[in-house]
């Protein structure tokens, strides 16, 4: 029962973590034109952080402030948040090192 | 310092509202707001915008704390993104101020860790922490005043009940999670960032309409020609229904319920999206060059007569919704249709001054905004439920009891007062007493942050 529990969180963090992953790399592919990851997130990062915030909060609500909503979109918010500053971080590594 | 006073706070945020209900606790929460905007950004609360919507923002707290309403919790939240994305930049426009202030409490210290400002001021790099210097600082320290609490203990028993009295037992996991919810909110919060390009692009947009390039006389002609036919019309239209429907008001004597309300709903409807597909079509026609053409001067005399006769439109939709309340009782809904015919009014005044001064569409949106903002936070102060118990109990022809007993709490305390004054039918006497006595146990039963003013008015009788 433990291990199907663990499997079932594994496969919804899985499921999670790509899309947003995915979520996040349409911001660059459509910002093609930009000429480093600092403009798409000058540019994008706002509107999408304001999208996801705005969604995870409906989403608590709906679930009436469930104490596994409130962690799970809580976690979704931190991880998109964890990703953008991974890729951030990445690229003022790469100019560092170049 | 800084950091202290955000540790402060998410102490105090998560005591605030940690398994707590609103009520004084957003007061207070307001308050430190202020005060962490106030110590991070002492420049900004020089300018006198800034202190104006910092009491705003004060208004709609106190407003919470002597109404718990939803109106004046939704108001206090927009009031806090607005100081928020003022002080983030005080020049820009009340939407853009919105957009600032939510993007600052979301996300605004991964941006100012990531982004250069555009004034010049490189990122702050963060200085390398000696992460085993911070623990031992605070473990060892910590371990030895427990051990000499334990010794100091038994050498005296006044310090022993003192010690004793000392109640942690608030704190657990949750409320450490919720008081790190609370650093963040401050830590986002205390120096406000500035989403770009837009609030750029907002600085630079000013409100006066500009003649294009591509100004061309004929083309303007035809369009004047257009205009003039067109509005020309739908003034000789509202001309004819206002005629009727004057006639209409005036010469009803009797009112049949039924009828009156099916003409109300279906009429006030269909008014309210004609006085929006007028400012709308004013806006086409008045969109660009139109503005600047020497022969539009018939045109803009109907414009602003079209205007003036949508204003009597509206007085006489306010008309027939206050001949309604005055019947059938107040109710959110009849209250709301005066709301939106406020806002309406403010809306056609600003489009006519928009042709008249020959604004842009900026104009428009920057000034009905305020205006929007500025009826919110009226609206927030109004204590709605106990105004329609007082109004229909006192002053309508006919009263919807059910209604009033469905309202929330915030009318208990003014239908118990009523009840005593006015004979009423033994169910609804039961009523009101049972809604009493559940929201006079929910008050007594209240922590101090869930205090509101209905507390003290109970605690006075």
């Amino acid at each position: 029962m433990i291990g199907l529990a663990i499997l079932g969180f594994l496969f919804v963090a899985c499921i999670h973590f790509a899309l947003l992953r995915i979520s996040i790399s349409c911001m660059y592919w459509w910002s093609n034109n930009s000429s480093s990851k600092a403009d798409v997130f000058k540019i994008c990062f706002p509107y999408y952080i304001i999208t996801l915030s705005v969604l995870c909060l409906t989403a608590i609500v709906m679930f009436h402030f469930a104490q596994i909503a409130i962690i799970y979109f809580s976690f979704v918010y931190l991880t998109a948040l964890l990703m953008w500053r991974h890729d951030l971080k990445k690229e003022k590594l790469q100019d560092i090192i170049f | 310092m800084k950091k202290i006073i955000l540790f402060i706070g998410a102490f105090l945020f998560s005591t605030l509202f940690y398994n707590q209900a609103i009520g004084l606790n957003l007061l207070l929460f307001s308050l430190l707001t202020i005060t962490v905007l106030f110590i991070n950004n002492k420049i900004d609360f020089k300018q006198q915008k800034t202190i104006v919507y910092a009491c705003l923002y004060m208004v709609t707290g106190v407003a919470v704390f002597f109404h718990d309403s939803a109106l004046a919790i939704l108001a206090n939240c927009i009031a806090f993104f607005t100081l928020i994305g003022l002080v983030s930049q005080h020049k820009s426009s009340l939407y853009i101020n919105w957009l600032n202030g939510i993007y600052t409490t979301v996300a605004g210290i991964l941006h100012r860790n990531f982004t250069i400002n555009e004034q010049g001021q490189p990122v702050k790099e963060k200085s390398n922490i000696d992460y085993l210097h911070v623990v031992k600082i605070i473990v060892i320290p910590l371990i030895i005043l427990i051990i000499f609490i334990a010794l100091y203990k038994n050498g005296n028993p006044v310090f022993n009940d003192l010690i004793s009295k000392i109640d942690f037992s608030f704190i657990n996991i949750q409320w450490v999670l919720f008081a790190g919810l609370g650093y963040y909110l401050l830590l986002n919060i205390h120096q406000p960032v500035e989403v770009e390009p837009a609030t750029a692009l907002d600085l630079q947009i000013g409100n006066i309409l500009s003649k294009s390039n591509s100004f061309s006389i004929p083309k303007l002609k035809q369009e004047n020609q257009l205009g003039i036919i067109l509005i020309g019309m739908l003034n000789a239209l509202i001309v004819l229904f206002l005629i009727t429907d004057i006639s209409t008001l005036t010469a009803t004597t009797e009112i049949k319920g039924s009828v009156f309300s099916a003409q109300i709903h279906n009429g006030v409807n269909a008014l309210i999206a004609s006085i929006v597909i007028a400012i709308l079509i004013l806006l086409y026609v008045f969109r660009g060059d139109l503005n600047f053409y020497d022969a539009n001067k018939t045109l803009k005399h109907l414009a602003i007569i079209w205007i003036i006769l949508n204003i009597l439109l509206v007085l006489s939709i306010a008309t027939k919704n206050s001949q309604y309340m005055y019947y059938f009782g107040l109710t959110y809904k009849r209250i709301g249709v005066h709301i939106y015919l406020i806002l309406s009014v403010f809306g056609l005044i600003t489009t006519l001054l928009k042709i008249s001064s020959v604004k842009n569409i900026w104009y428009l949106f920057r000034t009905n905004t305020q205006i929007a903002f500025a009826i919110l936070i009226i609206a927030s102060t109004v204590n709605w439920d106990s105004l329609i118990t007082n109004y229909n109990l006192n002053h309508a022809k006919s009263v919807d009891f059910k209604y009033l007993i469905e309202l929330s709490d915030n009318n208990t305390l003014e239908l118990n007062a009523q009840m005593k004054l006015k004979p009423l039918n033994a169910d609804y006497v039961r009523l009101v007493e049972k809604k009493y006595k559940r929201y006079t146990t929910k008050l007594k039963e209240s922590n101090w942050q869930e205090l509101q003013y209905d507390n003290f008015k109970l605690e006075t009788k």
